[in-house]
């Protein structure tokens, strides 16, 4: 009756990156499904990890503990984060918290996986 | 034609909306005060500040002043003025919210540090309004009143 | 077997009685009926009947009479989602036919004349005025058929 289930959380790789696509809210309510989707990727050897965003979709500061939660496990798994999709409000956000020190924003897939790609190679 | 010598007094339209203390309906007021934002002529990105701000402030109002209790409301109310909008949230102050919290300023090293990844809602209602203050509201529970310029 | 808690979701708004703000009212209710699993296409509907309540409450009604307020509950059912439009009652509801008078043909914003409520029975699945106390009431209803995937 009430749409809690507002997210969808998936996960694909390209180009040696593991991506997980966040398509709707991100709340309270994501806690388990990110958190699941992280630990699935992580526990098939994921060294690059790519958080894709949907433009239009709400981001709260709940939401915000979640990927500060997954920050927290990738540094000390060693693996690196970026994030892509999100809109303008949000990039602005992610960078007034602090995020943005240890998640490098993207605008789109292309960009991040381009940007990956010069990490590897480094 | 004959001089008006009075003071004209500003002008002030109210919009005043009750919602049910559920997670989710955050997203309502944050609808409602975007369209009339955006009616008012802010900028896009007044309005997107001001939608997390509102979120924040009606999540805390559910979750925290009235516990997640849905059959008491939430009280929103959102005055236009000429240069500015004013918006107050209120909530029944099942749980009184603590004077410390509203003044916090919380780091991500020190979030990755804590079990608690959380307590950013107040630091960001903060940082995106241009006013924000900590009350009681009338009715005798917390109250948070914010308020954003608009920029001529 | 009916569940409590849902019937204790309902919203109230309160906004001016001035023919623009209708908008507002109309993005707030669409946001509360997308808590509640109503279709895309059948909001749009629940949009253009609150547009049309809300301006017959302004502009008859209340009688574009400026200071005035319009009302908007919304109630969830087991099966429904119930709407009522409450303005206050300057003038009472008549029914379609009365010549236009020049206020009208003046204010001619958004409403579609004379069509308003022939339009709002077409969209929702019950709609008409109920009696009240002072001011009229309009009350209209969209029936909640879940969309596909939702739990109960």
């Amino acid at each position: 009756m009430m749409l809690e289930d507002e997210l969808t959380v998936s996960t694909r790789e390209r180009d040696g990156v593991a991506i997980i696509d966040l398509f709707g809210d991100v709340t309270t309510f994501a806690e388990e499904k990110i958190n699941s989707a992280y630990r699935e990727v992580t526990n098939k050897g994921a060294r690059f990890v790519l958080l894709n965003f949907r433009q239009n979709d709400y981001i709260n500061s709940a939401g915000i503990a979640i990927l500060i939660g997954i920050v927290t496990e990738v540094n000390r798994n060693n693996q690196k984060l970026a994030v892509s999709g999100l809109s303008q409000h949000f990039q602005k956000i992610f960078r007034m918290v602090g995020l943005a020190q240890y998640a490098e924003i993207y605008q789109d897939e292309e960009e991040a996986l381009a940007g990956f790609k010069r990490l590897a190679a480094a | 034609m004959s001089e008006d010598t009075t003071q004209r007094e500003p002008v002030e339209k109210v919009i005043e909306l009750r919602l049910p203390s559920k997670l989710g309906y955050e997203r309502v007021a944050m609808d409602t005060a975007s369209s009339l934002a955006r009616r008012m002529g802010f900028h896009p990105d007044r309005v997107e500040s001001l939608k997390t701000a509102i979120s924040e402030a009606v999540t805390n109002a559910i979750e925290h002043g009235n516990q997640h209790d849905a059959a008491i409301k939430v009280v929103v109310l959102l005055t236009a003025r000429d240069d500015e909008l004013i918006i107050h949230v209120a909530d029944q102050g099942r749980k009184q919210l603590d004077q410390e919290c509203t003044t916090s300023s919380p780091t991500i090293e020190d979030a990755f540090e804590r079990e608690d990844k959380g307590g950013w809602g107040i630091w960001l209602i903060r940082e995106l309004m241009d006013e924000v203050e900590f009350t009681t509201a009338p009715s005798g529970g917390n109250q948070v009143r914010m308020v954003i310029h608009l920029e001529q | 077997m009916s569940t409590p808690s849902y019937t204790q979701m309902s919203m109230e708004l309160s906004l001016p009685s001035e023919l623009g703000y209708e908008v507002i009212a109309r993005d707030a209710v669409a946001a509360f009926a997308r808590r509640l699993g109503i279709s895309a296409d059948r909001i749009e509907d629940l949009k253009t009947a609150l547009s049309e309540a809300c301006i017959n409450a302004i502009e008859h009604g209340n009688s574009l009479r400026p200071g005035l307020r319009v009302q908007v509950f919304c109630r969830v059912e087991e099966q429904q989602l119930v709407i009522e439009v409450v303005d206050q009652g300057v003038s009472a509801f008549t029914p379609k036919g009365e010549p236009l008078t020049i206020v009208d043909k003046i204010a001619g914003v958004g409403s579609l004349r004379g069509m308003g409520l022939m339009l709002i029975s077409q969209l929702c699945d019950e709609a008409g005025f109920v009696p009240r106390g002072s001011g009229n009431c309009f009350r209209f209803a969209f029936h909640r058929t879940l969309a596909p995937g939702l739990k109960h």
